[in-house]
């Protein structure tokens, strides 16, 4: 159990997939523009990447080490397309917003990266917890990113404008530049809260 | 002989997906088929309120517009409640700042634009993406055929998303030059 919860926290402070290990960075900035959308990236994300841990790891032991990437990716391009399809089908709306970047999940570094790195390595159970952490920190990390870029960019939280007046909005912050600069911020603040006491890592003063 | 072992797991492990993926299309494909019959309905009233239903033209039966980037896919004719025409709604494609831009406007028959809606398009979300919002095509309803309908004359364009909102401005100003020229051959 203590074992779980660790693999389930590892993916949203220390193995922060976007702040900590940095990759999957590309969705990310192209479509932290808005609330909705982040949201709907990470939720689609998280389905795929718990959906391919899962089979990943009740496959591991079946897999010749020689095809694992191929089967990797098929796995993966098949649980998109799941989710491509059904969003068509049920969250019409939210797919046309998302367009290109649903497709686009299946080269996403972090499923593929948790593949590889842990569920071809570990039980089925604790690559759940794994991609349930993993999927959270992802979505946690979009809610803040694309909170700040859509308020300071756009003026809206949610798509609902400001209850006050006088807020000029930073068209910056919704273009690309904006997302450079937000997530720059945001990692620096992320790896300032939850330092690394690891040898070589983080120097604190001159001590 | 090992290459045909790992080649047959392959493709086991494709046919797996294979099947996996046609029921999920199949279960999926009646749902999004009438959404967008739904949807299709839905756009063609905001944009021709005053029709009760429409016809569809066959392809067979207008002209092609005379451009390289620039096509009309649909018309459809507005028909009222006395079977009476009301008016006629097109549909139109061209290419904007992230590819192609489909739109569908409705015409009244006293040559006024009666709507604009966005059907799709790929412009960056938050910037040309605001091609589809009410505050851009707004501007268009309205406005009569004969009117200037260019950025910088009578529209405005969206900050920052200047060759969308140009690239939807020109296919309006085409089209609307298309049916002053055509509406009589089928009317």
């Amino acid at each position: 159990m203590k074992q779980l919860w660790k693999d389930f926290v590892n993916g949203i402070i220390s193995e922060n997939a976007v702040l900590k290990l940095m990759i999957g960075l590309c969705p990310v900035l192209a479509i932290s523009t808005t609330v909705v959308n982040g949201v709907g990236m990470g939720l689609a994300t998280t389905f795929v990447l718990l959906g391919s841990n899962l089979t990943i790891a009740l496959i591991r032991n079946i897999v010749p080490k020689e095809i694992r990437i191929p089967v990797f990716i098929i796995v993966i391009a098949t649980f998109v397309t799941i989710t491509d399809l059904s969003m068509a089908a049920y969250f019409p709306a939210l797919h046309k917003t998302l367009g290109i970047f649903i497709p686009l999940i299946v080269v996403n570094c972090i499923i593929m990266g948790r593949a590889e790195a842990f569920a071809s390595r570990n039980t089925p159970v604790r690559a759940i917890a794994d991609g349930l952490g993993m999927g959270i920190g992802f979505i946690l990390t979009l809610i803040l990113l694309s909170g700040a870029r859509e308020l300071l960019g756009n003026g809206t939280i949610f798509g609902a404008s400001l209850p006050f007046k006088g807020f000029e909005p930073a068209l910056i912050m919704i273009l690309p530049p904006g997302a450079f600069f937000a997530i720059g911020i945001m990692i620096a603040i992320f790896n300032n809260l939850f330092k690394l006491k690891r040898d070589g890592g983080h120097k604190h003063g001159s001590a | 002989m090992n290459v045909l072992r790992l080649g047959f797991i392959l493709m086991l492990v494709s046919a797996i997906s294979a099947g996996a993926l046609s029921y999920v299309f199949f279960q999926t494909k009646p749902i999004i088929e009438q959404r967008k019959a739904e949807d299709t309905k839905r756009v063609l009233l905001e944009v021709l309120p005053s029709a009760k239903s429409f016809k569809e033209l066959n392809s067979s039966e207008f002209k092609p517009l005379d451009d390289s980037v620039m096509f009309i896919t649909n018309i459809y004719l507005g028909i009222g409640s006395q079977d009476n025409p009301v008016g006629v709604a097109i549909k139109g494609v061209t290419v904007g700042y992230g590819g192609s831009i489909v739109i569908l406007i409705g015409i009244s028959n006293d040559n006024k634009i009666t709507g604009i809606e966005i059907i799709e398009h790929k412009e960056t979300p938050g910037l040309g993406s605001k091609i589809a919002e009410k505050s851009f095509t707004g501007m268009f309803v309205s406005k009569t055929l004969n009117d200037p309908l260019t950025i910088k004359d009578d529209l405005t364009a969206i900050a920052g998303a200047t060759k969308s909102s140009q690239a939807v401005a020109k296919l309006v100003k085409k089209i609307a030059d298309y049916v002053l020229k055509n509406r009589e051959a089928w009317r």
